[in-house]
């Protein structure tokens, strides 16, 4: 499988009143044709704004964007606007998180989702974009869609309208599905419907999904592989099984900690990670989970951590314990040792 | 829909009973009466009060009034020897409706486009041109503008007639005048509005979709700026009708607004009456048709405004 | 063991001693915040005080202000005193505005007339916006049968024309400034109730009032602890937008000949008896109107000026 997505050393700072926002702090990245990426992360880490870079939706100015985002080979952040507008919606689709604002509350659903596709198909009949939204809408699994296309979006329950959000970013076939914490804003019944609906349109299609969350049990079913971001970094990747079974940087041990798990006795209590992450208006100079690491290292606090390929090598973690002089030291950074030391500390 | 029509048309109908009756009472509380003078011997007096009904109690005259207004009669003038009020506004009305809806479409047209203007070119020279002449606008009532159009194009430069109603040229300061308020008025909602709606979710949405800049704007933003504008276009009715009084006085239009201000300087009850409830009437209809027009441009509207907690 | 670094960049030298354990625990104490704690007005008044235009429009109202007090007393004129020799004379070096038809200084009776125009305008904006808070409260906070019945009286007196009902009632009670502020009351407070309503109804459902009211906090308390103090914002920009149109209401009245009467003076009814004579004494309605725009400006980019300051979303 070839590289659908290479993203290179990629940042991303917006210049606000009160100085520059770093929000993303060269992030390198892959996504393979076909596959399931997840991207972890807390609610500000950069994961959002890396997605929205990828469509170029972020305005420039006021953010300013450096290092290379290729898709299928193409420099996405040298095309021209009319060149992008070109991928947008039809090699790449988006889902954002809230249904409730994404559609547009005065605009036929059947329009909004034909209007992508006239878009990229200018020849394409009226009836025939209908009859294509027709077959969309049932593959999200919205009941009788040749009804719904006359209605409008305060007519539709929440998982209705996350369904027609992602019609419409499929209705062109993109080879390239983002979801941006499609699930966060709906219920736990529909959250479950709405992830095996993506995972099932993936396997249909064969399009690769990027799918964004702050959520690990969310990504357990569905991702090949997981990129875990913090503070505008990755600090971990590989492939899911591998990260869940071995989580290799303290933050993804913390964060997997941090959720209920039915193989734990109840006695343990669920961790919840103190502090707070770092101000992105002045990054520190080293880890930016230093700070709130029980197992920092001096110069943890002073230099960033390269990623380190762990002994599989696909799999790899920013974390400066991975570095032979640290391994020779402190030993191996086992997800025992960490988890005590992480969960112990406090 | 149609039970969301029928509620708009109770309370317009509520609203317009409520403003009748306030309108009947104030006026007869006015001080004196327009037999006050000193022409007229009591008797006299005494006889015209009959004549017009003005002896009989209170509430009887003001449900003969109501029963009247029902067959759309609004009483006779007193001032002017027997004219029927129907007939007054019959001959003024066509002026004052030509410049208010003259006024009106200025308004509307160069409001949103100024507004929409602005918000696209946000912080460049043409957003703070377009905010300086809505800041402007606002600030400057409306005789104040009339007197100063008047003042620099028809005294100074005398590019344009002072006054009168003589054909499209004498229009053009007026409507002007009028219009002006509204204009800014509504550049500074649609500016405002417009920005508010480009951040969005449907925005961001509608541009991952691949759509052009052109298009969104034009199909998802400028369709759901505009709804805050429809919801005032009652109340920007509302002013610039009122605004034709002193516009009209200014600019010797021959329209409603002598008559009103005529009738209030000669204590004509039937008079004052008449005309208020002729402009009540109109604007509360002017209201119930934008509630209607908002309705079908909003289709959330249709079901129940509560639910939105509007 | 046998872990390596990937990439090649950073295979610099590094010193082993960098490899020790950080040795204070209070890792998360260096985490101290870098910007002040401010408070929510003293945040909004420093972004207030960063706004030239703002200030400068506090700065010409205080001027006007001040003028309104000392300004009558800068010259030898009384404001009332009539001039038989000095009839509509043009500003000069004795009088500074200029006269009357009656040969009355305007510069005396411009000020004597700020006093009456600004008290209004505050006076009845702010009558208008106490009613409306508490009428807009009310409803929002108990909901249900009184909210349902405040909401039907609002529909059905916004739907009533400001201005005709203003002139109605000034014909009714007579011209005057005591009649001016009744008229202007009667409707002026809708805006504000809704608005109130509106926000009350969204504050009310958030968390921290819900945890209030589990607490057992009192009606009383929740409205003035907790609803208010959000929607203080809000009223506060409203207010300031609502004192020009009071100003102007004032202006149209007096100008129509419905309010102020003289030899009081008003900024609106000197821009009426200006208009008489325009065409060859046109500082007489020139020189009061440029104070009503110039104040009304003032006070709009004040507002604007307080909505961006006190804007939540604008904080950083």
């Amino acid at each position: 499988m070839g590289n659908l997505v290479e993203i290179e050393n990629l940042s991303v700072s917006f210049s606000t009143y009160g100085g520059s926002v770093h929000a993303v702090r060269g992030v390198s990245l892959t996504i393979r044709s076909g596959e399931c990426l997840a991207v972890v992360g807390e609610s500000g880490c950069g994961k959002s704004v890396t997605a929205q870079t990828l469509l170029r939706l972020i305005p420039t100015p006021p953010a300013q964007i450096s290092g290379r985002v290729r898709f299928e080979g193409a420099d996405l952040l040298g095309l021209t606007e009319r060149q992008m507008n070109a991928i947008r919606g039809d090699q790449i689709g988006m889902i954002f998180q809230d249904p409730m604002t994404s559609l547009n509350p005065t605009m036929q659903i059947g329009r909004q989702i034909t209007e992508g596709l006239r878009e990229h198909h200018p020849s394409m009949r009226k009836a025939e974009a209908k009859r294509r939204a027709i077959e969309v809408l049932a593959q999200v699994g919205i009941p009788e869609p040749e009804h719904q296309l006359k209605r409008y979006a305060y007519e539709f329950s929440g998982g209705m309208r996350q369904r027609a959000v992602i019609a419409m970013a499929i209705i062109c076939r993109p080879r390239l599905l983002i979801a941006d914490e499609p699930t966060t804003a709906l219920d736990v019944t529909t959250q479950a419907q709405i992830l095996e609906l993506i995972g099932r349109l993936k396997e249909e299609t064969g399009m690769a999904v990027m799918l964004i969350t702050h959520d690990m049990g969310v990504v357990s079913h569905m991702a090949e592989r997981i990129a875990v971001f913090y503070a505008g970094q990755v600090v971990e990747e590989g492939p899911a099984a591998e990260v869940f079974r071995r989580p290799s940087h303290p933050y993804t041990v913390a964060l997997l900690r941090s959720r209920p798990r039915l193989d734990l006795d109840r006695s343990q209590s669920l961790l919840s990670i103190p502090g707070t992450p770092p101000d992105l208006f002045a990054p520190p100079a080293g880890c930016g989970f230093a700070a709130r690491c029980g197992l920092a290292l001096k110069v943890c606090r002073t230099h960033q951590a390269p990623p380190f390929a762990l002994k599989d090598s696909h799999h790899s973690a920013a974390c400066w314990l991975h570095h032979p002089l640290a391994l020779a030291r402190h030993g191996e950074p086992t997800r025992e040792r960490l988890e005590q030391e992480v969960c112990h500390a406090r | 829909m149609v039970r969301y029509i029928l509620k708009r048309f109770l309370i317009s109908l509520v609203t317009l009973l409520g403003l009748v009756t306030a309108v009947f009472f104030l006026v007869r509380m006015m001080p004196g009466d327009p037999f006050l003078s000193d022409k007229l011997t009591p008797e006299i007096r005494e006889n015209m009060l009959r004549y017009w009904g003005f002896d009989r109690p209170l509430h009887v005259q003001y449900l003969h009034y109501l029963g009247n207004l029902i067959r759309g009669d609004l009483g006779i003038s007193m001032h002017y020897n027997s004219v029927p009020i129907n007939r007054l506004i019959a001959d003024a009305f066509p002026q004052s409706a030509d410049l208010g809806i003259r006024a009106l479409m200025l308004a509307v047209v160069m409001g949103t486009t100024l507004g929409i203007v602005s918000a696209l070119n946000r912080g460049r020279w043409l957003d703070y041109a377009c905010i300086l002449v809505a800041i402007i606008g606002v600030s400057l009532p409306d005789f104040i503008m009339g007197y100063l159009l008047q003042f620099v194009f028809g005294l100074k430069l005398k590019l344009l007639p002072i006054a009168l109603w003589k054909g499209f040229k004498y229009t053009i300061l007026p409507t002007i005048a009028l219009s002006f308020y509204t204009t800014a008025l509504l550049t500074r909602i649609m500016r405002a509005s417009m920005l508010e709606v480009v951040h969005q979710d449907f925005i961001k949405v509608a541009k991952a979709k691949g759509l052009s800049t052109f298009q969104i704007v034009w199909r998802h933003q400028i369709r759901n700026a505009i709804l805050p504008v429809v919801t005032l276009l009652g109340p920007i009715t509302a002013a610039i009708l009122t605004g034709t009084f002193v516009i009209e006085s200014i600019y010797a239009v021959p329209g409603m607004g002598k008559y009103y201000v005529l009738g209030i300087q000669n204590l004509d009850y039937s008079q004052i009456l008449g005309l208020t409830v002729f402009y009540g009437a109109f604007l509360v209809m002017a209201n119930f048709a934008v509630d209607i027009v908002y309705g079908f441009i909003d289709p959330r509207i249709r079901v129940d405004r509560r639910e939105r907690g509007a | 063991m046998e872990a390596a670094v990937e990439r090649s960049e950073t295979q610099e030298v590094m010193d082993e001693s960098l490899f020790e354990r950080a040795t204070d625990q209070n890792g998360l104490e260096a985490e101290h915040l870098v910007r002040p704690c401010l408070t929510y007005w003293q945040d909004a008044w420093i972004r207030l005080r960063k706004n030239k235009v703002a200030i400068l429009s506090i700065g010409i109202l205080a001027l006007y202000v001040a003028m309104s007090i000392v300004g009558p007393h800068m010259v030898s004129f009384e404001y009332k005193s009539i001039d038989e020799m000095n009839m509509d004379k043009a500003p000069s070096a004795l009088h500074w505005f200029g006269t009357d038809t009656l040969g009355r200084d305007l510069w005396a009776r411009v000020w004597v007339g700020a006093r009456v125009s600004l008290a209004i305008g505050f006076l009845a904006a702010t009558l208008n916006a106490f009613i409306g808070v508490c009428i807009g409260g009310v409803s929002g906070h108990f909901g249900g049968r009184v909210d349902m019945a405040i909401m039907r009286l609002i529909d059905v007196v916004s739907g009533i024309p400001y201005l005709i009902v203003a002139i109605l009632v000034m014909v009714a009670l007579g011209a005057g400034i005591a009649p001016l502020i009744i008229a202007m009351i009667l409707i002026g407070w809708v805006s504000m109730a809704r608005l109130v309503r509106g926000q009350v109804l969204q504050l009310k459902n958030q968390e921290y009032v819900l945890a209030a009211r589990k607490l057992g906090a009192s009606d009383t308390r929740i409205i003035f602890r907790h609803l208010i103090p959000n929607t203080m914002g809000l009223i506060l920009t409203n207010l300031t937008m609502a004192v020009p149109y009071a100003i102007f209401t004032e202006a149209f009245l007096s100008y129509i000949g419905l309010g102020v009467q003289p030899p009081n003076a008003s900024w609106g009814l000197l821009a009426r008896y200006g208009s008489q004579n325009f065409r060859f004494a046109a500082w007489q309605l020139f020189i009061p109107s440029f104070f009503i725009c110039t104040t009304m400006l003032s006070l709009y980019l004040l507002g604007d000026g307080l909505r961006d300051a006190l804007d939540p979303k604008l904080r950083r």
